[in-house]
């Protein structure tokens, strides 16, 4: 059996971040003395979430606040999740509590990666969002992807027209092909990655850089 | 329906050729030749005004001169003649006219085309055609076409819009070993169309299964009616399926609905199997004119090979019918025709060491069994097997069986062996491919043709009052207005007379009126600018959500009044509609057009992504009914998300279905006044807790 370990979001919004793919400013809370300086350095609102590798569903932990808007907030916030944490989790771990400028509404990608047992890693891209496993609106290729590659992903989707609109794009092609080709090179340059998962990505309309939401990486312990 | 006529176009005792010439290269010439050819036993009248005598026949020099009663008449000459020579076969009393010539409204001339059906209904004359090939039957030894012969014999009919595919399918019949009784060309469709021959067709004992190559209809409804009470499966291939009625739509609907969507959602309420190309067209013909519907979901295949039998597993799945596997008592018996690596699951695989006895008892066992609602029989060539003796034994094992309520097809893989046997077994009734899953798809036609005909059997219920004068009255004042949309409100209006859940939505005109309105409603209230020159509210500034008290109510009247003015300084203002504010709910959206060819037409559809970047919508044909309604809930790509999702409660379906119904409702009976028209979003609540249409609008046809 393969040994494993995951990336938890702030560490995975990192790595990707140094390859170039645009990550939501997130932050980690260690104590509720750090609560001031950040709130000093984050954009309002704020989503503030649990930092724990035991608990995956955390809204229905009650470890997730949205629409934070000042450092009252915040505070409260921070009793609340750990207090929710606290009786709904009692064995979690907890690594702090995680605070993340909260993104305007977009169009939902999901970008991953996948390390086959046969082919290597496999890139996907689709529509993203909470319906992503009953559209299974994806594309894959797999690594490294050329330019071309990365093109038709998106075109071969029904997302494909939406970038390429007979009335002009509405979105930015570009941004996409670059987070494709960005990832290609993450796991050209570390094949101990097992698996990545973007989702959401948001992008916009009108010109509006677009970004990561939350991020997970799975890699295989040497 | 007029079927003497009928009869006496598509099974004359007698047929003048007008045109008939001695001249080959001449379409007359040919027409005659061919019905030497085929042996037509009838009498043929050769019709020329200058010779005695075309080849061989006595000719006349015009119908009026044939001493005795003509059935049917093939016309030749050049169209500028056609008035003429219909006049005369309505006098003479023809029953049908076949009219090859061309130059008819396929290229424009619609008039003349007109004066002669004109003229033919005067005299009780049906007309096939113009532009046509003619028409080609087995039964009746009758090639009335200038195609070069009748086709492979068989069970199936063919009507085809298109002349020049009828010939070739003609000769492909005897390549493909699919055969079919007539081959009927219907060209421009001026008098004789699809529910005309489907009509015909369904008393005609020659014919078992009524195959269709349609381009365009006329009149969807009369399809749709003769289709319904159609005794034999109709199959149809729709060719043509893009851009269809798209170009001038104003509403989300509009746009989304292609020819490809209403076709087949006619198709679908009108019992008709659809075939998704010109093979397929073929193959489900031979399964649906050889053998009878599939009742239950229960296929069991026997294989010798695991190959074939996995593909034939993954096409089950692909076409709605995923392998389930066989009971234990059935799987006990059939292990005892196997060796024991055999597998009795399902498929069944006798493996390669299977000769005659094995495939023979296994087939006779489980055809006799009550799970067993078909059965596709496999076979790989192999060395030691011979095909033929083995298609004797499925034909034996079938017919030993005493079931003839179930219907089976084969596949054979191998070379020429396999090709001989299974022309045998088509002969012999047993459709028979050269794929394993074609066979499957074969077996899926006539499951989706049993399904579709439980389906035709429920109710198409009548909805409960409404108030017809009600909303007359409505739409009649918006357009003494000049207008050719409704206003949400009045939208709204005439939702709420059909019985559809509308968010309580009131207009106010003063600023107090606003007031009293809110109170009424209850807080927090929507307000929205009603002005018939505003069309897309939140880009002028004239929305605003979730006002919670007097003192907003009255900040964001001023507000909307002012936005509006400064976006267009001459809109005609009505007033600010007050709008109660519905608590969340999945969104989704109904919308009808009024289709060129079927007339008053549902969608229904998901919301947001949905929508927008799916296109993940269904249609219906109204009017529909509840049980249609749920199953276009059940159709879209999204359909689970209405199940409850993420640990969401369902949705009220039920409730949502009853709206679709309702809504099909209104516009089968607003058909003379609604063009279009869309409720969007419509917040479907969980189970129990109902609908509700947040927004409303209605285009009006232009008068």
């Amino acid at each position: 059996m393969m040994s494993t370990f995951v990336l938890d979001e702030v560490e995975a919004g990192n790595l990707l971040s140094s390859y170039g793919i645009p990550m939501a400013k997130t932050v980690i809370c260690e104590s509720f003395n750090e609560l001031d300086a950040i709130a000093r350095d984050v954009t309002f609102p704020v989503v503030m979430k649990i930092l724990s590798p035991d608990i995956l569903h955390k809204t229905d932990a009650g470890a997730v606040i949205l629409g934070i808007s000042s450092l009252d907030g915040m505070s409260k916030a921070y009793q609340t999740i750990l207090m929710n944490v606290t009786t709904n989790c009692p064995e979690a771990l907890i690594k702090g509590v995680i605070v993340q400028e909260m993104q305007s509404k977009g169009l939902e990608l999901i970008f991953g990666v996948n390390r086959d047992a046969q082919f290597g890693h496999v890139l996907l891209f689709g529509i993203g969002g909470i319906y992503v496993e009953i559209l299974n609106a994806v594309s894959m290729r797999l690594a490294p992807l050329t330019r071309l590659d990365a093109l038709e992903m998106i075109r071969e989707t029904p997302l494909g027209k939406v970038f390429q609109g007979a009335r002009g794009a509405r979105y930015n092609e570009e941004e996409v092909i670059q987070v494709l080709l960005n990832l290609s090179r993450l796991v050209q340059e570390h094949p101990e990655i097992i698996e990545i998962d973007i989702n959401p990505f948001l992008v916009y309309e009108h010109g509006k850089t677009g970004c990561g939401v939350d991020a997970l990486i799975l890699c295989e312990k040497d | 329906m007029d079927l003497k006529q009928m009869n006496r176009l598509f099974k004359p005792q007698s047929i003048a050729v007008v045109g008939a010439s001695n001249q080959v290269g001449k379409i007359g010439h040919t027409v005659v030749k061919n019905l030497l050819e085929s042996q037509y036993d009838g009498k043929i009248y050769p019709i020329n005004p200058k010779d005695a005598e075309v080849q061989g026949l006595k000719a006349y020099k015009s119908v009026l001169e044939v001493p005795e009663d003509i059935d049917s008449a093939v016309i030749t000459v050049p169209a500028s003649l056609v008035e003429q020579v219909v006049e005369e076969c309505g006098k003479k009393g023809v029953g049908g006219l076949i009219i090859i010539t061309s130059g008819f409204s396929e290229v424009g001339n619609r008039d003349l085309e007109n004066r002669i059906v004109e003229i033919a209904r005067r005299y009780g004359t049906r007309i096939q055609g113009p532009n046509i090939v003619g028409t080609m039957s087995n039964s009746n030894k009758m090639n009335a076409s200038f195609g070069p012969f009748l086709p492979f014999p068989g069970k199936a009919t063919l009507i085809s819009q298109s002349g020049a595919l009828l010939l070739a399918i003609d000769a492909s019949t005897y390549t493909r070993g699919i055969g079919f009784d007539k081959l009927i060309s219907i060209g421009n469709m001026s008098d004789i169309d699809f529910a005309d021959c489907i009509d015909w067709l369904n008393e005609d004992e020659d014919t078992t299964c009524i195959t269709l190559y349609i381009e365009g209809f006329k009149d969807g409804r009369k399809f749709i009616e003769s289709s319904r009470v159609a005794k034999k499966p109709i199959i149809a291939l729709k060719s043509g399926v893009s851009a269809h009625g798209a170009a001038a739509a104003a509403s989300h609907t509009g746009s989304l609905a292609g020819a490809a969507k209403v076709y087949g959602a006619a198709f679908q309420q009108s019992g008709v199997v659809q075939a998704s190309d010109l093979d397929n067209l073929f193959n489900r013909t031979l399964a649906l004119s050889l053998q009878p519907p599939m009742k239950g979901d229960n296929l069991l295949i026997i294989t010798n090979g695991g190959g074939v039998g996995v593909l034939a597993t993954d096409a089950a799945e692909h076409s709605g019918m995923p392998l389930r596997f066989a009971p234990p008592e059935l799987q006990t018996e059939l292990k005892k025709h196997m060796p024991e690596f055999g597998s009795a699951k399902n498929p069944v695989d006798l493996t390669g060491m299977a000769g005659l006895e094995w495939y023979y008892d296994s087939i006779r066992y489980s055809f006799t069994h009550p799970w067993v609602d078909g059965i596709c029989v496999l076979y790989c060539e192999t060395a030691m097997t011979d095909p033929m003796e083995i298609a004797r034994g499925v034909k034996q094992a079938l017919d030993e069986s005493g079931v003839k309520d179930k219907p089976i097809a084969v596949s054979m893989v191998g070379g020429e062996r396999c090709t001989k046997a299974m022309r045998w077994l088509v002969d012999n009734g047993i459709p028979s491919y050269g794929a394993p899953d074609t066979a499957v798809n074969g077996m899926a036609a006539l499951r989706e043709y049993y399904r579709m005909q439980a389906m035709l059997k429920e109710p198409l219920e009548t909805r409960r009052e409404f108030d017809h004068e009600a909303a007359i009255k409505i739409i009649e004042h918006a357009r003494a207005d000049g207008r050719d949309s409704l206003t949400e409100i009045e939208a709204k209006q005439v939702f709420s007379v059909y019985g559809l859940n509308v968010t309580a939505t009131h207009l106010a005109t003063t600023e107090e009126e606003a007031v009293q309105l809110s109170t009424k409603i209850g807080y927090p209230v929507v307000m929205k600018i009603v002005s018939p020159d505003i069309l897309h509210k939140s880009d002028a500034g004239g929305v605003k959500v979730n006002i919670k008290d007097e003192a907003a109510v009255r900040d964001a009247f001023r507000t909307i009044m002012t936005n509006a003015k400064a976006y267009r300084a001459d809109a005609r203002i009505h007033g600010i509609a007050i709008q109660e504010m519905a608590p969340w709910g999945t969104e989704v959206i109904l919308g009808s057009v009024n289709d060129p060819t079927f007339g008053p037409t549902m969608m229904f559809g998901l919301g947001g992504i949905f929508v927008e970047v799916l296109k993940d919508v269904t249609f219906r044909v109204a009017p529909v009914s509840c049980g249609q309604a749920e199953r276009m809930l059940g159709e879209i790509r999204g359909a689970p998300i209405l199940m409850g999702v993420r640990g969401e409660k369902p949705r009220d379906r039920q409730a949502l279905a009853e709206t679709i119904c309702a809504y099909s409702t209104m516009i089968l009976d607003l058909a003379d006044e609604i063009s279009e028209s869309d409720a969007n979003p419509v917040l479907v609540y969980e189970e129990g807790k109902g609908v509700k249409v947040v927004d409303a609008r209605i285009i009006l046809k232009k008068k």
